[in-house]
């Protein structure tokens, strides 16, 4: 056969071969319905590297009536060597017809030389006539691989695999649902044992893969390290024109300042979903894995389970204000006896404390602090009109619960197989469900300092601000969804 | 790469960052086709993707040719102020008419001295720490340019409009990446200075030449110092024309020259002559190659070689640039890697529609019952119990189909079923109802008559027992055999070992 290798993905109705594909292929549009017959036609999904086909993976009809179509495959007695040529004739013998459609095409693909991906259910006892179906594709004198999914929760793989060893070369196990992208390179791999003069173009594919996923990762390290910058220095502004209606419009601006925050975020996880090409599939439903990042920003749920815990917060402000005293101490050669560190410490600590309970920005008058403030206010009252001034959110655990939520989104992301749809079960757990609990102090230290001076520097952040957080996502980034050859991180 | 590269490589991250990621990768493929790492160095890569953007987006912002062609503007006021500057310097030093001779000092200390001083002062800003003598010079210039910025771009570009902000959205981000390309920024401003320095010294040269050629000038040199005799001062006018004394050794001013050319105000006359005229009138006009040659050396040359030294080094770190932040190694990753395309060649079709689940059958009414096992359902005493209690008929006989062997064709149904009512068909629920299973109840339909019962039990059953389908399973089959319009058709879940 000529032209990029082809691999017919094939097997029973409602056996998961459009999830496979799904999974494979990344594609999260393919059609995946627990009614059989979904899968009608003949479908190709070509792995393409800057526009070269490598490989196609090809989805098929499942068999419906394949005892029959043995049957007659049988009716005629031949040699081994005729078994080919015979499934060919019952394709045209049934040319026109409406029997046998399903098997006439997904057997044509293969006797145009496709390999064979044989998908079983592993959760479902192994039956008899599944034979009829595996003895076809026998007939058919093409290489295959059977591959046994997961669909339902009990585990009969062992009594498949019995059955499959003695119809084909290679078994894998491959649950499309849960399948990590690590599993999936694996399985491209396995394809060279089948087809080996395919070699260079699987090879190709992984390091494209592979490729395509860190580069992902880097631009959601991106998308996350731009959320934490806007809403760390997002502000709203409001004049008012007398004091009557100040209160009105106080809770005005408090809501859009929440809500653009709220649509911020949104906006970030849209990105993100992207990225990873879940176009299809949203992460709407509040059952997900982890089902706290779902919950709204401001939730007191959110803000109990997310984030860092008050002691913890209490720790990272006490160092970043003990390294900054730090660095005084040893600008005077330590002649301050660690004063500053001891002072920095303190400050850093008391700075957290303030507002720790506070889930929600506040107004404030706009202007400067101090006498110069107050006598702006002054001349603004005397006017009669009043600028309020909302943000940016000086809440210490704010970017934490933001930095929390995203990296539980990001892990629910990668963790989600395009052939997943509609709810999934949720994981029980009450305890805090967050990641950045578990940080070293360390990099707690480094990002809650980063935090600061992008706080401070709300009005015109330096991009190296933004790039160095960007640069410690990626680090938290590649912890959760770690790629072949890269070092573990602790 | 070039500067209007520079700026323009920061102009299109900032437009990309909102842009959706899949579509830069196309756009950026589409641009760049499929040999992008040919490109070689990232530089290069870098700019060839500008180049192509510009072709291919002409509607949008790209001031990197502009800003650039700003600065050659400035560069060519500045020389051309510069030019302007030195002839009028030269003209008011060299000013003679008939009365005092020009003193040589002034032009000295005009042209050498404070020259020199000032070049002095530039040179301890680069090699001292910036921040010492550099930093607050570029904090000027760049609050000099922040305050025309906004006026300039508004004239470019019309005192409203989109492109006036995305104008000044450009400023803001040079504004915050200058940290990335702070190495670059000294040696542009450096070019800029020397460029006018250099023109003033040209200026300054011309207009002396002019004077020297076209005028006749008397030199003096005078001194209230006592001490300070002409040998002294020959010493020093020796030491200065050293550099150059040896290519033009008239450019080295004779001893002779120095005793012969002091001048005293008092008398109003050269020291030495006693009269009112010079009495070598070739002597006094002799200082002029040395005039000359020490402008040139210490005016010119220092400003050339600054300018050009600025220039390299300005090329030279535009070509090196690291290019290893965030945003740019994300884009050259997305330039040069492979990009994999997984998705589907053609749209799919739409889903087939399902009809609505089959009518519930009314009750059958006889008192035993034939039973087949679709697709291998394990035989065996229990099953055949539990058919029994939830049909309330006794199993007559049990019957396989949809096996491996495709056994069903040569049944006759009529003959097996024959003094029973109904017929009960046992399956798997987690088994979809398919075509065969179609085939079969049509052809139980066909050999059974119209108003036989057909009952679909559907179990789960395995090595622990019989169990009910799911409800759900349940629910996919009455759906999938709703299609046979049956109305003596039923589907349930087998109730299994009560």
């Amino acid at each position: 056969m000529n032209g990029p290798p082809r691999f017919a993905v094939v097997g029973r109705v409602n056996k998961g071969k459009s999830s496979i594909v799904a999974t494979l292929a990344e594609d999260d549009s393919i059609r995946v319905d627990p009614r059989p017959g979904t899968t009608t036609e003949v479908h190709e999904y070509p792995v393409a590297v800057d526009g070269r086909t490598l490989f196609v993976l090809v989805d098929t009809p499942g068999f419906e009536d394949a005892p029959r179509a043995l049957a007659w495959l049988r009716s005629r007695e031949v040699s081994a060597a005729e078994r080919p040529a015979r499934v060919a004739e019952l394709l045209r013998a049934y040319e026109g017809t409406s029997e046998l459609v399903d098997e006439r095409r997904l057997l044509a693909p293969i006797l145009a030389g496709a390999n064979i991906l044989y998908v079983v259910d592993g959760t479902r006892p192994f039956r008899r006539n599944y034979e009829a179906e595996m003895e076809i594709l026998r007939w058919t004198g093409q290489p295959g691989m059977a591959l046994v999914n997961r669909i339902g929760a009990e585990d009969h793989a062992a009594e498949w695999r019995r059955a499959l060893d003695q119809y084909f070369k290679i078994v894998r196990d491959f649950d499309a649902f849960s399948v990590t992208f690590e599993e999936r390179l694996r399985l491209l791999e396995t394809f060279r044992e089948l087809r080996p003069d395919a070699r260079p173009a699987i090879d190709e594919a992984v390091t494209a893969l592979v490729a395509q996923r860190r580069r992902r990762r880097a631009e959601a390290a991106a998308e996350i390290a731009d959320l934490l910058a806007d809403e760390l220095t997002l502000t709203e502004e409001v004049a008012v024109s007398d004091e009557a209606a100040l209160e009105a419009e106080r809770d005005r601006l408090e809501q859009r300042f929440h809500d653009r925050l709220r649509t911020r975020e949104e906006k970030e996880r849209r990105r993100v979903e992207k990225l990873y090409r879940h176009g299809e599939a949203r992460f709407e439903d509040k059952s997900l894995e982890r089902p706290v990042f779902q919950q709204d920003l401001f939730a007191e749920e959110t803000w109990k389970l997310l984030g860092l815990a008050p002691a913890e917060l209490l720790a990272a402000g006490a160092l970043a204000g003990a390294a900054l005293g730090g660095a005084v101490d040893l600008m005077v050669g330590g002649a301050s006896f660690m004063a500053g560190s001891a002072i920095g410490g303190a400050v850093g600590g008391a700075t957290a404390l303030v507002g720790l309970g506070r889930r929600f920005a506040r107004v404030r008058p706009v202007g400067p602090s101090g006498a110069a403030g107050w006598l702006l206010a002054a001349r603004r009252y005397w006017q009669g009109g009043r600028r309020f001034r909302i943000g940016p959110h000086a809440q210490p655990n704010f970017p934490w619960v933001l930095l929390d939520r995203a990296l539980l989104h990001y892990d629910a992301v990668v963790r989600r197989t395009h052939a997943r749809r509609g709810v999934i079960a949720a994981e029980e757990g009450s305890a805090r469900t967050g990641i950045v609990a578990d940080f070293a102090r360390a990099e707690r230290r480094e990002l809650d300092e980063l935090f600061r001076r992008i706080r401070r520097s709300a009005d015109d952040p330096p991009r190296e601000l933004r790039d160095d957080l960007e640069r410690l996502v990626a680090r938290v980034l590649q912890r959760i969804d770690p790629l072949p050859g890269e070092p573990r991180q602790s | 790469m070039t500067l209007a590269d520079l700026i323009d490589l920061e102009v299109q991250l900032a437009r990309d960052r909102e842009s959706d990621r899949g579509e830069l990768l196309a756009r950026d493929k589409r641009l760049l086709g499929g040999d992008a790492a040919k490109s070689g160095s990232p530089q290069s890569l870098l700019a060839r993707w500008l180049e192509e953007l510009r072709a291919a987006e002409p509607g949008e912002l790209h001031p990197g040719r502009a800003v650039a062609g700003a600065l050659s503007g400035l560069r060519a006021a500045l020389v051309l102020v510069g030019l302007a500057l030195g002839w009028g310097a030269a003209t008011a030093l060299l000013r003679y008419t008939g009365g005092e001779p020009v003193n040589v000092w002034d032009f000295l200390l005009a042209f050498v001295g404070l020259q020199l001083l000032l070049f002095v002062l530039l040179l301890s800003s680069f090699f001292l720490p910036l921040a010492a003598l550099g930093a607050p010079l570029f904090g000027i210039f760049r609050g000099l340019v922040a305050a025309i910025y906004p006026r300039l771009a508004a004239r470019a570009m019309g005192s409203t409009g989109d492109r006036l902000a995305d104008w000044r959205s450009v400023w803001h981000r040079l504004r915050s990446r200058r940290s990335l390309y702070h190495r670059v920024e000294p040696w542009v401003l450096l070019g800029l200075t020397q460029a006018f320095g250099v023109a003033f010294n040209v200026g300054a040269l011309l207009g002396c030449l002019r004077l020297i050629v076209f005028s006749d000038i008397a030199f003096s040199w005078s001194t209230t110092l006592v001490q300070f005799d002409a040998a002294r001062f020959h010493a020093i006018l020796h030491a200065l024309a050293v550099p150059f004394g040896w290519l033009w050794p008239d450019a080295d001013p004779s001893r002779a020259l120095v005793e012969a050319t002091r001048y005293s105000r008092l008398e109003g006359a050269y020291v030495l002559s006693g009269a009112r005229r010079a009495a070598h009138p070739e002597m006094v006009g002799g200082w002029w190659p040395f005039l000359l040659s020490s402008l040139v050396f210490y005016g010119l040359l220092p400003r050339c070689v600054t300018l050009a030294v600025a220039s390299i080094r300005r090329n030279l770190l535009l070509a090196r640039l690291p290019l290893d932040d965030a945003e740019t190694t994300r884009l050259l990753r997305r330039l040069e890697e492979p990009e994999i395309e997984t998705g589907r060649s053609a749209p799919e079709a739409a889903p087939p529609a399902f009809p609505a689940a089959s009518p519930t059958s009314r009750a059958p009414t006889g008192t035993r019952c034939t039973v087949v096992l679709w697709r291998d359902v394990p035989a065996g005493k229990e099953l055949e119990g539990a058919v029994a209690r939830q049909t309330r008929c006794s199993v007559a006989a049990v019957h396989p189909a949809g096996g491996r062997d495709y056994t069903e064709e040569a049944i006759d149904w009529r003959r097996l079923a024959d003094g029973t009512d109904p017929l009960v068909v046992v399956a798997e629920g987690w088994e979809a109802p398919d075509k065969a299973l179609l085939r079969l109840l049509s052809d139980l339909r066909r050999a059974l008559g119209p108003r036989r019962h057909l009952i679909v039990l559907l179990a789960q059953v395995d090595a622990s027992g019989i169990r009910p389908s799911l409800a759900s399973e349940v629910r996919l089959w009455q759906e999938g055999l709703g299609q046979l319009e049956d109305p003596y058709l039923a589907v349930e879940p087998l109730r299994g070992t009560p």
